[in-house]
């Protein structure tokens, strides 16, 4: 045994500039453990040697890196597809660490002790953390990040069952012969971590009977991380990101070995049992020429046979002693020295194991071997379980009763069928609590926590599982706590039995480290809207920005001419963005009269009104425009980015209110072109047939059109400040609207005009944009849009909350302000008036048709009348600005009345 | 160094009086310091903090540590800056190493309204001596040359808000820092002490219910995070608070090299990396309002596609641990701290997901408003009539996520 080659002849790997061959059957650390590599990582802490340990993926022994990828589990990742691996930590190297002089520092780094030092003095910790930053972490990050894209799939079985041992087979065939749809997921492929024997016959047997069920699913090397509300499962395979949704849930995930606490437990040739069983078993390799077992348990036994016949048949090594309780020690094959009762107090050797202790009858005896197996008990492998809260979980075998029989496992699995669900669902633990031992032993691995650093966290007052596990890091490595989380309880319940500082810690997703990638499988949702003119934008040549969920054009190239476009002649803007709504129904005005704080009732049809939405706190939610259509029809606008949350209020107000009103949400559907300045209304006498004069359509009204073939509803609105036609139209005819539009434009030198014209547009006409210009806490009064709130109506939404602020004294205000500099300041730039910093600027441009900066502003005034000259601090410089009264552009709004 | 080798008792288990000057609820990082200051700046010490779980058990063991005094209005600003300088020296001041450390903070924004809230963000803070600079997306990539300047093609960054002293901190060692300092000083500290009922006379509070009797106290405050509901309820009293999830990871610990602590408003996502190697992300809190403490698989999810965006090496990285905390949100994302119109009752509260940040000034205040009987001046906007006077201090641009 031990030989250098591989059972069947198959690929190879890389390994630190060595090339190692590997079989069809072996797993990274396998094929590295035959080819003589001992020291698998360095710890945590101390940067102590580590090696294969567990071989179940449970412990942090063995991670690498893997193809660039840091922190692999080496003992569970085949090595087929591997190409590269690599040690994380360790300088120079892994084998030759000088950073393992930290052991022999430890009486300097007793638990918390960065909680005592380095406080005096304050220059002495960044430098300090200098050098922790550079010798922490499990492994270097991949330097050429690749992102491999998996897709998410979704199931909806009756019943997942986690794990396809024993227990998870007859739990899965039971409910299949029971006629339900049964989906099987193993984070392995199911038996290969058994060694050959009647075991894995029976796992076969079972798994053949399973899969002849046409209901039955079965996914291997598939690790299900999470148990979420829902219930939702997900399962990670190596092409999908598996959504699993399932009726009710088995856990058969097992148990893991007890860890046991001597002096030495964690030198390179310590094992735990299974781990052994599968080096020799599976494998074919020794885990050392001379072999140390000690077990308590029947399976342990087991373990013991596996070792001995594959061993020693082989020639690679022998099992020279078995420490074994009195009444096992008929089980102990003959030629094996039994030391009964006996207990292992210790392991020595410097970077492998050299001999054990064991202590028996009172008696201490030293053994000399390389490798020392321990199968002394089992603790639930319960990380998913325990995260089960008010789900249909069930747990089966080894991990609700460790330490049952393989038939017993058996029993159990097939009993969850139509079994009822206890509640809550918890693993109910029937091992004792594992021996803490002596002091000196390492209770974690991942973090090397000994028994003596939780006695000293007890001493000075860290006296509760959670308390102790966030002053010791215990449980916080990268095994999830699935060695030392038991002990840390029974540390904890030892010490004050009975209290409530012993519950186990909260158990969190996920139960298995999952990558990051493969969490955000299918979850970019594509929150990114676009107009059915994008296409149109993009080609020609628009800067696209984002505007909330949003893509619009900022500009075309040219502000200034998209600018005086609007301003001498006529432009076109997409504002297919405003949330569009139908609203009818019986008591549609009654809706529309409660939520705004204008007067609905009193519109007639075809004519339009600005609208402010408030919330009960009188504070502004959004605006836009309300059209009526008819009695108890019409058609409601809002913002771009506020259209959502207004559906929502209106959906919300009309089930508050017990009232009969149909909403339909057209802002998909509909779009919009706003035709823009002096000459909009001959353009658009071009296209149509339909009079758009202002007897028509007058200032304050709409119609319908057909405009270029397009039905359209054409309103007049007036943020821009000119003569300005909206036409509302189908969106499928959008691009034929936008040509015909551009067309016909070109007689008139028309350009369409960005967000960017738009902002200083409407900034112009002294405009808010909400969001922009407003907070969450703004009323109308102090933005100056009074005018658009009747308190004169006996109810709406917010008007108890404007009565009341309106006895207060107005401290803040949104104020218009002219800047005659050279510069208008920057969007952001702070405002000081005598020299005190009373507010800043929330928009701001170089108005061409003033010559001079525009701004507006929030300006605090806490003493009564506020400034009447402000100054302007920004990242350049200063500007001395005016207060003045809006709007600046057309102040009369002649314009856009024409 | 006999500190580092000391087996001092930190946390030391005394028995239940029946009387305290002062009783705190909620044994976090706002109360114990309370307690704390009360002690120390006031010579209170017959105190007792009385803790339902652990100490640090909810928002202060559960927030992502980041520290910060880059607010949006004149008076956060001064009140977290204060904070902020408490912190500097606040190992010293408790003998207890909090592990804290300047990174250098970025916020980041990914549209042109966003990079002016950043800039305006920067420039307020310069008024108010907050060291925050605005930054193009040419120093963006210097400062931290580890970001996607695309944002994985999706969202590209125009620029950002670096507040420099920005940085992280071990949240336990403050939680335990101001324990054991107020433990010296006489101040009891009991875990697993629920308060379940309050004891009230002639309209004023006068005590609180335990499993263990009735404790009678010269004043109570609570401070209480996600919960705190459910003690007002206790006196009648009702608060603007809403209670949301907040979650956050961790992944595996991997050699550090990401110095810097990076949020991104528009993407609602975080990212440092802690000198163990952890990587830390969080996210804007949950939208519904819930008291589970349960995480959820979309948050993981849609967290690790953001991390992505915008850190391409961390998609081989591993998620190590999900948590979810609940935070205590006012509607303007501010503190809400002072007298309350029940005579010894005092709340510090509204800590939402921002109160971590603020625990040393909030305690300090806390405890001087208690000793004395006046409001200080720092916390005067934060009181709970600012709601009733339409004098808000709205943070909604800048504290939604840490």
């Amino acid at each position: 045994m031990a030989t250098a080659e591989p059972r069947s002849a198959g690929a190879s790997f890389e390994f630190e500039g060595r090339t190692i061959p590997s079989g069809a059957d072996d797993t990274i650390a396998s094929a590295l453990f035959r080819a003589g590599v001992r020291t698998f990582s360095r710890s945590f802490k101390y940067h102590r040697r580590r090696s294969l340990y567990c071989l179940s993926g449970d412990c942090p022994n063995c991670l690498m890196t893997v193809d660039g990828e840091p922190a692999v589990r080496t003992c569970v990742t085949p090595a087929a597809s591997v190409r590269r691996v690599a040690r994380g930590a360790g300088w120079p190297s892994a084998d030759r660490d000088a950073l393992s002089i930290l052991w022999r520092l430890r009486w300097l780094m007793p638990v918390g002790f960065y909680y005592k030092s380095m406080i005096r003095p304050r220059w002495l910790f960044p430098i300090a953390e200098r050098v922790i930053r550079r010798i922490a972490g499990l492994g270097p990050v991949p330097r050429e990040p690749s992102e491999s894209a998996k897709e998410r799939l979704n199931h909806h079985p009756d019943v997942l069952v986690i794990g396809g041992g024993i227990a998870g087979l007859a739990a899965a065939l039971a409910a299949a012969d029971g006629g339900e749809r049964v989906l099987l997921v193993d984070e392995g492929a199911i038996g290969e971590r058994i060694a050959p024997g009647a075991l894995r016959d029976r796992i076969g047997v079972l798994r053949d009977a399973f899969a002849r069920h046409a209901s039955a699913s079965i996914l291997e090397r598939a690790t299900a991380f999470g148990i979420f509300e829902g219930p939702l499962v997900p399962v990670i395979d190596a092409d999908f990101l598996h959504l699993v949704h399932p009726a009710r849930i088995v856990v058969a995930t097992g148990a893991v070995e007890r860890h046991a606490v001597f002096p030495g437990n964690d030198l390179p040739g310590v094992w735990l049992g299974r781990g052994a069983s599968r080096l020799a078993g599976v494998h074919g390799l020794s885990p050392g020429r001379a072999i140390v077992v000690a077990t308590n348990t029947a399976e342990g036994l087991l373990h013991l046979d596996v070792l001995h016949r594959n061993v020693t048949r082989q020639g690679g090594g022998a099992v020279v002693a078995a420490v074994v309780p009195a009444s096992l020690a008929s089980g102990v094959p003959a030629g094996i020295e039994v030391i009964a009762d006996g207990t292992v107090v210790e392991a020595s050797g410097s970077g492998a194991l050299r001999s054990v202790v064991v202590e028996a009858a009172g008696r201490r005896r030293t053994l000399r071997c390389d490798a020392l197996v321990l199968s002394l008990g089992l603790e639930p492998r319960d990380g998913l379980l325990r995260q089960a809260e008010f789900e249909a979980v069930l747990g089966a075998g080894d991990v609700a009763r460790p330490g049952c029989s393989a038939e017993e496992a058996e029993d159990d699995g097939r009993r969850t069928a139509g079994a009822a669900v206890p509640e809550p669902a918890a693993a109910s633990s029937q091992s004792s609590a594992p021996q803490l031992g002596s002091a000196e032993g390492f209770v974690c691995l991942c973090e090397d926590v000994a028994v003596e650093e939780f006695e000293h966290a007890w001493d000075e007052g860290y006296r509760s599982t959670e308390l102790l596990k966030r002053y010791s890091t215990v449980t916080m490595g990268a095994c999830q706590g699935a060695l030392c989380h038991a002990h840390l309880k029974a540390f904890v319940r030892q010490r004050s039995p009975g209290s409530w500082t012993g519950s186990p810690t909260r158990a969190r997703p996920p139960a298995r480290t999952v990558r990051l990638e493969d969490l955000a499988a299918g979850a970019r949702v594509p929150l990114e809207h676009h107009t059915s003119l994008h296409e149109r934008h993009v080609a020609s040549g628009a800067l696209m920005d984002w505007a909330g969920t949003w893509k619009r054009p900022s500009n075309y190239g040219d502000v200034a001419q998209e600018y005086r476009a609007v301003r001498e002649r006529v432009s076109v803007m997409d504002v297919s963005t405003l949330g569009k709504y139908r609203v009818a129904g019986p008591d549609a005005t009654a809706l529309l009269e409660h939520i705004y704080p204008c007067h609905v009732g009193d519109l007639k049809p075809w004519r339009s009104r600005y609208t402010l939405l408030l919330n009960e706190a009188g504070y502004l939610l959004d605006d836009g425009m309300v059209c009526k259509l008819g009695d108890g029809s019409y058609y409601v606008t809002f913002t771009s980015s506020g259209g959502d949350g207004a559906e929502s209020w209106l959906r919300d107000w009309t089930d508050e209110r017990g009232l009969t009103v149909h909403i339909a949400n057209v802002t998909a559907s509909r779009s919009a072109i706003n035709v823009a300045g002096p000459r909009a209304r001959e353009l658009l006498s071009r296209l149509s047939s339909d009079a758009c004069d202002a007897q028509a359509i007058p200032y304050g009204g709409l119609r319908e059109m057909v405009v270029a073939g397009v039905n359209c509803l054409v309103i007049r609105v007036a943020f821009v400040g000119e003569l300005s036609f909206e036409l509302h139209h189908a969106s499928r005819q959008s691009e034929a609207l936008w040509d015909s539009l551009l067309d016909a434009g070109r007689e008139f030198d028309m350009l369409p005009h960005g967000l960017d014209a738009l902002k200083l547009l409407r900034l112009e006409k002294g405009h808010i944009l909400i969001g922009q210009d407003t907070d969450f806490d703004t009323t109308p009064s102090k933005v100056g849009l009074d005018f658009a709130v009747k308190m004169s109506k006996p109810d709406f939404v917010g008007r108890t909350a404007l009565e009341r602020i309106a006895k207060l004294p107005r401290e803040r205000s949104l104020l218009p302000m002219t800047f005659a500099g050279a510069r208008a300041p920057e969007e952001g730039a702070q405002l000081f008036a005598d020299g005190a910093h009373v507010g800043n600027v929330t928009s701001s441009r170089w108005s061409p048709a003033l010559d001079c900066g525009v701004a507006l502003g929030w300006v605090r005034h806490p003493d009564g009348a506020p400034p009447s000259r402000v100054m302007a601090r920004d990242t350049i410089g200063h500007t001395e600005g005016v207060v003045t009264k809006g709007p600046f552009y057309d102040p009369k709004g002649e314009r856009l009345r024409a | 160094m006999p500190g580092l080798l000391s087996r001092d008792v930190h946390l030391p288990e005394r028995t239940l009086a029946s009387h305290y000057d002062v009783i705190v609820i909620g044994g976090g990082g706002h109360g114990l310091a309370t307690a704390y200051y009360l002690a120390k700046d006031h010579g209170v010490r017959n105190v007792a903090v009385l803790e339902r779980s652990y100490i640090g058990s909810g928002g202060t063991g559960r927030n992502t540590t980041v520290l910060r005094a880059n607010y949006k209005t004149p008076e956060t600003i001064k009140f977290y800056k204060a904070s902020f300088d408490l912190y500097r020296t606040l190992s010293a001041e408790l003998d207890y190493h909090t592990l804290r450390s300047e990174r250098g903070l970025l916020w980041m924004a990914h549209s042109e309204a966003q990079a002016n809230s950043q800039r305006e963000r920067a420039l307020q803070n310069q008024v108010y001596d907050v060291d925050t600079v605005y930054l193009n997306a040419a120093e963006v990539h210097e400062v931290c040359p580890q970001l996607d300047m695309s944002c994985g093609g999706r969202r590209p960054i125009w620029g950002a808000a670096y507040h420099l002293p920005g940085g992280i901190i071990r949240h336990d060692a403050v939680v335990w820092g101001y324990a054991t300092a107020a433990s010296r000083l006489g101040v009891q500290v009991h875990q697993g002490v629920p308060v379940t009922g309050m004891v009230m006379e002639k309209g004023r509070c006068t005590g609180v219910r335990t499993p263990s009797g009735v404790i009678s106290a010269g004043a109570v405050v609570s401070a209480v995070g996600g919960y705190v509901t459910q003690i007002t309820d206790m006196v009648g009293l009702k608060i603007p608070i809403i209670t949301h999830p907040l979650q956050a990871f961790v992944t595996q610990s991997y050699q550090p090299v990401l110095d810097r602590v990076v949020a991104s408003a528009d993407l609602h996502i975080y990212v440092s990396q802690s000198a163990r190697g952890e990587m830390l992300v969080g996210a804007e809190i949950d939208p519904y309002t819930s008291y589970s403490t349960r995480s959820t698989f979309t948050f993981a999810a849609s967290t690790a596609a953001r991390a992505i965006d915008l850190f391409p090496f961390m998609a081989k990285l591993r998620l190590l641990r999900q948590w979810t905390g609940i935070c205590d949100m006012t509607p303007d994302y501010s503190p809400l701290l002072g007298p309350t119109p029940i005579d010894g009752f005092y709340l510090s509260t509204g800590w939402g997901t921002w109160g971590f940040k603020a625990i040393p000034i909030g305690g300090k205040a806390m405890a001087e408003l208690v000793a004395t009987k006046r409001v200080p001046e720092i916390i005067a906007p934060l009181g709970l009539d600012r709601f009733a006077l339409d004098r808000c201090v709205s943070e909604r641009a800048s504290a939604g996520t840490h």
